[in-house]
């Protein structure tokens, strides 16, 4: 079997199974997408005729308005097909609902619905005159039911959406769930593609890789090599026969190659000898260099020119380093006694020329820095003798401040004594209008006796009239009782006659009383109308009182009033006091800061006198005597 | 001061759990409003009738100078009455009476302040021909109404067998009265559980008007009336149900309880129109009432504070309807 061959058959096995498992996999989402269909058709479906029944609920509702706003005359019958018409177009939202699949989901919601339209249609019918009864709906009845109707026919239709969206939901999860199985497979599947290939390719290198270490070995001459086995791959069988061809031209190339080689060596051996004197010499004199002593030198005579010249160019650089190395060390030296004004001479190039330039640059930049504190330190003492006298002028202020502060405290104090007193005035105030209360709430008492006496008076005056009735009955009586003594009088003749005098007297006396007891009763009738208007006075100042009281109690909300913002005004002051105290503190602090303050700047008035003789110790210029700079 | 201030915020503590806690839940579903309206014994309901009635409620060819009409008097922006003390009619003078009002006559009878008509129907007729109300003539406004074609067709809709009488005029006008029902307060609202409904000087005054003060005696039940006759104590001069019950003593001076829904836009006040706002009206039961032997048992003199009155007038106005649903008729010429 060719290498192709063994490398395509399982490459279309995969092929195969993946567009297998593909077909598999667009099979399952079509069917999802079959179901989700269906349940978004039956849903839109649903949404459509709780729409319908919505609008024809409204068409309900603004129809019964019209009817029952009763701003215009609506014929029974029309009244009638009216609701034929809306009736009948419900009646078939309502079947078309009943027959939608996703509507079963959602019962209970469908049930509420209806019996919500159920109960308002009823209703409905009663009020527009098709179903006569003797509880007419009111109109706020009507307003709950058709709310109620259309709150339900919004949750149905909620409802509605909700279960399509779940089924849609629960389809989708299936599908997913199908989709993943079908990809474990497919996985398992290419697992076990995956690890045949590996072996095949494995065998297959193993194969080669002997072919290849038989030919790098041949490579590296190696013509000792064993042919590998030619397995049953036709291409490595064609590898291992070229092989074979060139470990046979290796042998012969071999044996071929053999003879080349000669040579000369006195003069070189000479030279050698020199060259070991100069390294001796040289040696000697660098460890010299290295322990301090640049005096030693090479020296000697050599034949070979070129180490010649080498013995001379080294006892130069000696030379030449011994005399720069002097110069700056006479000018360090010059330092170090304070002599600021030697200076490294010559005019070396390079590495010399640059120690002489850094030497001299240092010394001068030396000199410079001298000069600039002996300039600053005198600067310092003059700005430590000003700030001496600031300060002394700060502590002088700082205790003015805190004489201020004692003053405001003593004032503060005389406040808050006012404060209290105020206080106090409140207090007693208060208790004044207590007592006020109480004597009105007295006199509210002392009013209701009056008004107890008065009706008790007001009794007693019905009584006395009745007496003064029976008195006047009294009277009539005796009256008649001495008409008719007269009249028996006058029949016994003359001997009646004194009888009848008495008779006649007896009637003046009960006319008399008789108009005594009407005297009586008419007074009692003033004594009564006085008593109502007492009573009415009695009355009138009840309320007075009444009034008088609420007023006491709002001077006294008033005066609680005042108490509080003289308190809030007391708790003022005292928070300023505390702030003033606050201000005491700080101003003791500032003192103690300016003291220390004066005492650093003494001692930095010290400090800039000692740099400045600290600093003459340097010499600028050559000594001649006149020229010594002032420290 | 504290020791008193102290034992009355103790004493007002035990009368308010005193007197609040039986003010709760139970007495408020004394109050809860009828979902519909009675026609029963009464002429049968149909919105055509209703129509009809409203119509000739707002017609002012009912009136014998064609310039007055029902509403005139029992304005439907005044809670179906009108702001003064005592209406003027047809004679340009005040009546004896103030005008009563519309609203729940379904469940309210019998009729006028005196109660001498039976039933609506009675009622209607009466401001009609009355010479000093609307002084019209039945003839008349037979004649003229049958001058209206849409009357004549809608009539014999309405009463097939009778066409435009008096008596289909005076059913027709009591069926569309019977339909006038007070729309739903905040008062109502809290009846039903809505706590946020009234404000807590309302809900104070309630107990005040259901406790205390006693107004509930005989403003009873949802619509605030129990449709008996009580001698207040007015000093009208008028004799009220007297006139109906000569041998009944506690008849002198008495008047129907008027019922209190709408009643903040009722005003003036009482069957005399004599006082002006609801604070007179609290003053008066007061104390304002004289003693005299019609006088009512129920009334019995007690003090209100100044915030007492101020909840109970708070309470009564949580009886205000939220809405106002009356529309005015198209009327047929």
């Amino acid at each position: 079997m060719s290498l192709r061959s063994q490398i395509i058959i399982p490459l279309i096995v995969a092929v195969l199974g993946g567009v297998f498992m593909s077909f598999f996999i667009a099979h399952q989402a079509t069917e999802a997408q079959e179901r989700a269909e269906h349940f978004a058709t039956d849903a839109f479906a649903g949404s459509r005729l709780a729409e319908e029944a919505a609008s024809h609920l409204a068409a309900m509702r603004g129809f019964a308005d019209q009817v029952l706003a009763m701003t215009t005359f609506v014929p029974h019958r029309t009244i009638e097909a009216r609701f034929g018409e809306l009736d009948a177009a419900m009646e078939t939202v309502l079947r078309a609902l009943d027959e939608n699949e996703l509507v079963r989901r959602v019962d209970a919601e469908r049930v509420a619905f209806v019996e919500a339209y159920t109960a308002w249609r009823a209703s409905l019918g009663i009020a527009v005159g098709l179903a006569p009864s003797l509880e007419v709906p009111s109109p706020e009845l009507l307003r709950r039911q058709r709310a109620e109707t259309e709150t339900s026919l919004e949750a149905y239709s909620n409802a509605l959406d909700a279960a399509a969206a779940t089924g849609i939901a629960t389809t989708n999860q299936e599908t997913v769930a199908a989709i993943r199985d079908a990809n474990i497979l497919t996985a398992v599947v290419a697992g076990v593609l995956l690890c045949l290939g590996l072996g095949l390719t494995h065998l297959l290198t193993g194969r080669l890789k002997q072919v290849t270490e038989a030919m790098r070995r041949l490579a590296d001459g190696d013509t000792d090599i064993s042919l590998p086995k030619t397995g049953r791959t036709r291409e490595i069988r064609s590898m291992v026969g070229a092989l074979d061809v060139f470990r046979t031209n290796a042998i012969e190339r071999d044996r071929l190659i053999a003879e080349t080689n000669a040579a000369n060596d006195s003069e070189r051996r000479r030279y050698a000898m020199e060259m070991k004197a100069l390294v001796a010499g040289m040696t000697a004199s660098i460890e010299a260099a290295l322990a301090g002593d640049l005096s030693k030198r090479i020296g000697g005579d050599f034949e070979a020119r070129d180490l010649k010249t080498l013995a001379g160019l080294a006892d130069n650089l000696l030379a030449t380093i011994d005399d720069n190395l002097s110069d700056v060390l006479r000018v360090m030296d010059g330092l170090d006694r304070g002599m600021l004004f030697e200076r490294v001479g010559g005019d070396a190039g390079g590495a010399f020329g640059r120690l002489r330039e850094a030497t001299n640059g240092s010394l001068d930049r030396l000199s410079d820095l001298i000069v600039s504190i002996q300039e600053s330190s005198q600067a310092v003492a003059v700005v430590a003798d000003q700030l001496k006298g600031g300060s002394r002028q700060m502590l002088a202020r700082a205790k003015s401040q805190s004489r201020s502060v004692d003053a405001t405290v003593t004032a503060l104090g005389q406040v808050t004594e006012t404060l209290a007193s105020a206080a106090m005035e409140a207090r007693e105030t208060r208790s004044m209008v207590a007592d006020a209360r109480r004597a009105t709430e007295r006199s509210g008492e002392i009013v209701d006796d009056a008004i107890a006496a008065m009706t008790r008076m007001e009794e007693a005056s019905g009584r006395i009239g009745n007496i003064v009735d029976v008195i006047d009955q009294i009277a009539f009586q005796t009256n008649l009782l001495a008409l008719n003594a007269g009249v028996e009088a006058a029949r016994v003749g003359d001997a009646g006659k004194g009888f009848a005098v008495v008779a006649k007297e007896v009637r003046e006396l009960a006319k008399r009383s008789s108009t005594a007891a009407s005297d009586v009763k008419d007074l009692i009738e003033d004594t009564l109308g006085d008593i109502k208007r007492g009573a009415a006075i009695v009355n009138e100042t009840g309320d007075a009182l009444a009034r008088l009281r609420t007023d006491v109690m709002t001077i006294d909300q008033r005066i609680d009033a005042v108490s509080e913002i003289v308190r809030a005004q007391s708790d003022a002051v005292n928070g300023v006091n505390d702030d003033v105290s606050g201000i005491d503190r700080l101003t003791q602090e500032n003192s103690a800061i300016v003291r220390e303050t004066d005492g650093s700047i003494a001692t930095m008035g010290d400090c800039a006198e000692r740099l400045s003789s600290f600093v003459t110790h340097f010499q600028l210029v050559r000594a001649t005597p006149m020229s010594r700079r002032a420290a | 001061m504290d020791s008193s201030f102290k034992s009355r915020t103790i004493f007002s503590l035990i009368a308010a759990v005193f007197l609040a806690s039986p003010a709760g839940a139970r007495d408020l579903d004394d109050y809860r409003r009828p979902m519909t309206i009675p026609f029963e014994g009464v002429a049968e309901y149909s919105p055509q009738s209703a129509t009809l009635g409203k119509m000739l409620f707002f017609d002012p060819r009912l009136s014998g100078a064609k310039n007055m009409n029902c509403a005139t008097c029992h304005n439907p922006s005044f809670g179906y009455e009108t702001p003064v003390p005592l209406a003027i009619g047809a004679a340009n003078t005040p009546l004896g009476r103030q005008a009563p009002t519309v609203l729940n006559m379904a469940f309210v009878s019998p009729n006028f302040w005196d109660g001498r008509a039976a039933t609506l129907e009675e009622q209607a007729a009466g401001p009609i021909t009355a010479p000093v109300e609307m002084n019209g003539h039945f003839d008349t406004i037979v004649t003229d109404l049958n001058a209206v074609p849409d009357y004549v067709s809608w009539f014999s809709e309405v009463f097939p067998d009778k066409g435009i009488t008096r008596e289909t005029i005076l059913t027709a006008i009591a069926t569309y009265e019977r339909t006038i029902v007070s729309g739903w307060s905040p008062f109502d609202r809290w009846v039903e559980g809505d706590e946020a409904a009234v404000s807590d000087s309302a809900k104070r005054g309630f107990d005040l008007f259901a406790g205390k003060a006693r107004c509930s005696q005989c403003h009873s039940g949802w619509n605030f009336t129990d449709n008996e006759f009580h001698d207040i104590g007015l000093h009208s001069g008028d004799i009220g149900r007297a006139a109906l019950e000569p041998d009944n003593p506690k008849a002198l001076y008495a008047f129907k309880t008027p019922g209190l829904r709408n009643t903040g836009y009722r005003a003036p006040y009482m069957h005399d129109g004599s006082l002006a706002d609801l604070e007179a009206v609290i003053i008066h039961y007061e104390n304002g009432f004289g003693d005299r032997p019609s006088l009512s048992p129920k009334l019995v003199p007690l003090r209100l504070t100044a915030e007492e009155r101020a909840d109970l007038i708070a309470f009564m106005h949580t009886l205000t309807a939220e809405k106002q649903e009356a529309s005015l008729p198209i009327l047929p010429n």
